[in-house]
């Protein structure tokens, strides 16, 4: 599956400048500015951004980088460096309130996985669900229903269709979550740690998916994972996050990927 | 370079709509063996307790134009509307918050759906309650046919103080407990198991300040009378309700990102 023409777009997708998150890591303070800041909307003004208060921390900190055309970019980084909220970020999820998210006017559609089997629902069956989770995603019935042979065959999970997804395994459920995930023609799509728990033909057959899809077709890729050297042979960019800032953005990914590493185990000894 | 505008197409919202609405109820009827019975079955659970108080000599409702066991079963069925709205409002962030920390859904058609699920689960035991009415005699006035929209200003009070509550509880959870209890609390205090003139001293006082006195009587009297209690006090009470709404379902709107954000489901 080795990416020897890893090719580099000058086309921006996706432009961050300037980009700040700050937390609170005292239950009984969140609770206090949460109530004070709910307050200060309802006035119609805006709490302090620029700086921290008893207990908060910043959990993202001036993080500037841009996403090009046919970039598949891994967002590397440690427990609690800023991945998930970063591509939260990036995905209108969490609010910015300090710095700037653009993309490019061409962008129609952008399309964010995390925790891939979550708003499945577990009385409903498999069909009723790929229904719910197209929803979600924002498509439409008449989408859902032209993707829905996509989904039923790349899942592999006909016989199963109309039992209750509860019944399902770990493993089925990803991989009807990345189906539909798949069937979507998104510009931008950002995967937080989709493939737990999935086995290795079917994260082999998405990365081959994955790679057709959005390394030739002007779209963007962003996954933010552990398993680094899954994707790297197909990823053309690296970002590194620590203690949420940037420490390295690379396009030259095996390399970056040994230096992460290599300071991993620096800093686990 | 701009922004992305994160939001559904029309056609989106309403596939969404269609969807969170099917679960919503699809949930209670899967889950149960009697399922939409249960609609049917809990009027007349009220009934039978309202009957015994009754005959217990307990309750003193005041003048009225209806068998009070008819009374108490319209009235209770219009409180339930009240409730569920507020309940299942205040709820949006226990229900979706898991959801809407993975997906930036439209906030709006979440609100619009728990409006609609608190409408069918009205309904369903109101037109019930009619036959009923209709079985033993009790007859309604001509201008029945516009209790929908005299009813939507109780049913969008609920929705006030439930995304109100929600909001707050998301952050704090002592907003719950103290809103249900206080919603409780204004369940005898709101003329629904009495009439507002049967109130006297304190409680006199107290029914006349309540807004829900009058969002409860005006439906409850057009269906049988064809009139609006205390008309003038009744359209203020709708007309603020209404502009309550629209400002406090913006303001739940702008806010959920960042409430998300700090409960961090």
């Amino acid at each position: 599956m080795k990416n020897s023409n890893k090719q580099i777009s000058s086309t921006p997708l996706l432009k961050v400048a300037g980009l700040h998150k700050k937390f609170c890591k005292d239950l009984t303070y969140n609770m206090y500015y949460g109530i004070k800041d709910l307050f200060t909307y309802f006035f119609g003004l805006k709490p302090n951004y620029t700086s921290l208060r008893k207990n908060e921390f910043w959990a993202l900190k001036d993080i500037n980088f841009s996403i090009y055309e046919n970039d598949i970019t891994i967002l590397a980084g440690n427990n609690g460096s800023g991945k998930t909220t970063l591509t939260r970020m990036l995905a209108g999820i969490y609010e910015t309130e300090r710095g700037t998210i653009e993309y490019n006017k061409k962008i129609k559609k952008i399309i964010s996985v995390y925790a891939i089997k979550s708003g499945f629902n577990p009385i409903l069956t498999g069909r009723e669900n790929i229904y719910l989770k197209a929803a979600y995603y924002g498509l439409t019935r008449e989408e859902t229903e032209e993707n829905m042979k996509f989904i039923i065959s790349f899942s592999d999970i006909v016989p199963y269709l109309d039992t209750p997804i509860g019944k399902y395994s770990s493993g089925m459920k990803t991989r009807l979550a990345m189906s539909i995930v798949l069937s979507i023609k998104s510009d931008i799509l950002f995967i937080d740690e989709g493939f737990t728990f999935s086995d290795t033909s079917f994260k082999e057959k998405c990365y081959e998916f994955l790679k057709e899809e959005y390394s030739k077709k002007g779209r963007a890729l962003i996954i933010a994972t552990h398993r680094l050297t899954e994707i790297s042979d197909f990823a053309n960019r690296l970002i590194v996050l620590e203690k949420g800032k940037v420490v390295n953005i690379t396009v030259d990914v095996d390399k970056g990927i040994k230096e992460y590493m290599a300071n991993c185990n620096q800093t686990n000894q | 370079m701009d922004n992305y505008n994160h939001a559904f197409s029309k056609q989106s919202k309403k596939f969404l709509l269609h969807q969170l609405i099917k679960l919503r109820l699809l949930a209670d009827l899967k889950k149960s063996f009697l399922g939409w019975l249960w609609l049917l079955i809990l009027p007349v659970f009220a009934i039978l307790t309202w009957i015994f108080m009754k005959g217990a000599g307990i309750l003193e409702p005041g003048k009225m134009e209806i068998p009070y066991t008819a009374f108490v079963l319209l009235s209770t069925t219009i409180w339930a509307l009240f409730f569920d709205t507020y309940k299942n409002c205040s709820q949006i962030f226990v229900t979706y918050g898991k959801t809407l920390l993975v997906n930036k859904l439209p906030i709006k058609v979440i609100v619009f759906s728990e409006l609609i699920v608190g409408a069918i689960k009205f309904f369903i035991p109101f037109i019930f309650i009619i036959t009923y009415f209709l079985y033993i005699g009790i007859s309604l006035h001509p201008l029945a046919f516009i209790f929908p929209i005299v009813l939507l200003p109780l049913q969008l009070f609920g929705a006030v103080i439930g995304l109100l509550t929600g909001l707050f509880s998301a952050v704090a959870k002592d907003f719950t407990f103290l809103m249900d209890n206080f919603i409780k609390l204004f369940l005898l205090l709101s003329p629904v198991v009495y009439t507002p003139e049967v109130s006297t001293g304190l409680l006199a006082k107290v029914v006349t300040y309540n807004p829900l006195t009058y969002l409860i009587s005006s439906p409850r009297n057009i269906l049988l009378n064809g009139q609006l209690y205390e008309p003038v006090i009744s359209l203020l009470c709708a007309l603020c309700v209404i502009v309550l709404f629209i400002l406090l379902s913006r303001f739940f709107v702008i806010n959920t990102a960042r409430i998300l954000e700090r409960e961090g489901v």
